[in-house]
């Protein structure tokens, strides 16, 4: 085996174990998932710092952000991000927000005030879809939920808490 | 071996900017409605793959069409989805494709226009995406909000899902 073909293999063994660790660096550092009442699941990201429950039939995946779909080739259902805005108040954080949405309710998630948007695609409000902004320690969350069974994202909503205050 | 293969990766990057540069000095020369179909696929995907990984903070349909309306040079303007949400209105430069499974016309640079089902509880989802390519097994679309996020991502699709999800609630248009 000459130089070349072992600094192949050398690449090839370093690629295979970055292959190996990178995925698990994405996943949140604290995330489980238990049984909940009626089938729920119970879902903890120390890394955006938030926990809630959904429904046991959706899986989450991990990329930049986190987000709940019912099959790998599925469309998400329920998406959560977070972006440190560094802004003292919702109003502010949102300013600049270019979304096509209409305001249609103020609601508190965990004791602090969150507006719920109905997005706007092709000129038309997009049923079964909201997009919640809620502002904590001048991190702006945006949650968007999608085709949940009715009360489903409200009880979603209500078991939102923010652990890392 | 190193050397070659990253020669090939040259050459077929240098190709593909050929094509995207010969496509796009053939429409400032024709015009959008003078070029071949080709060409104006490959134009809509090069204005596609510009926004990717990008948050765009728009739905899915919005941002296809600001896709076209660019790709085309504001020439055209995709039409409003109808009520059942898989169907677009008539429209002089845009055509569709009869359904079937695998779908005809799923080829690199047309549009999907479709209604996905949840299983779980039967809530439907329309939904716009670019075909960026396909397969015998599935198609491979650039989209935006596929993830609910609003960004543009590409993501692949077997004809096996669509089937189970889509059926033949979906529409492949060209864009002329």
């Amino acid at each position: 085996m000459n130089i070349k073909n072992i600094i192949t293999v050398v690449i090839f063994v370093v690629l295979l174990i970055l292959l190996a660790v990178y995925p698990k660096s994405l996943k949140p550092t604290e995330q489980t998932e238990l049984a909940g009442q009626n089938e729920w699941k119970k879902y903890q990201d120390s890394n955006i710092g938030i926990e809630f429950e959904y429904p046991n039939n959706l899986i989450p995946n991990y990329e930049k952000t986190v987000y709940f779909s019912e099959c790998e080739e599925c469309p998400g259902l329920i998406n959560i991000r977070a972006d440190d805005v560094g802004q003292e108040t919702l109003e502010q954080a949102l300013q600049y927000n270019s979304e096509k949405s209409d305001l249609v309710e103020k609601i508190k998630i965990d004791g602090t005030e969150a507006f719920v948007y109905i997005p706007i695609d092709d000129g038309k409000r997009v049923e079964n879809s909201k997009i919640i902004y809620t502002l904590r320690a001048g991190r702006l969350y945006k949650i968007s939920i999608r085709s949940l069974n009715e009360g489903e994202d409200e009880r979603l909503l209500k078991s939102i808490r923010f652990p890392n205050d | 071996m190193l050397f070659q293969r990253r020669k090939s990766v040259l050459v077929a990057s240098i190709v593909l900017c050929l094509a995207f540069v010969t496509a796009a000095t053939a429409s400032v020369m024709t015009g959008w409605h003078g070029l071949s179909q080709t060409q104006r696929n490959r134009l809509i995907l090069a204005r596609a793959n510009r926004d990717l990984g990008r948050d765009m903070n728009m739905q899915c349909k919005e941002w296809v069409r600001l896709v076209v309306k660019d790709a085309s040079q504001n020439e055209v303007a995709i039409p409003s989805t109808r009520a059942n949400n898989y169907e677009w209105n008539n429209h002089r430069y845009v055509t569709s494709y009869p359904r079937a499974c695998p779908p005809p016309g799923a080829v690199p640079g047309n549009i999907i226009q479709m209604v996905w089902t949840n299983q779980s509880n039967g809530v439907v989802t329309p939904h716009t995406a670019i075909i960026l390519s396909s397969n015998s097994s599935g198609m491979t679309w650039i989209d935006c909000n596929w993830q609910r996020d609003e960004v543009v991502r590409t993501h692949y699709v077997s004809y096996s899902q669509f089937e189970v999800c889509v059926g033949y609630l979906y529409t492949i248009y060209k864009i002329r």
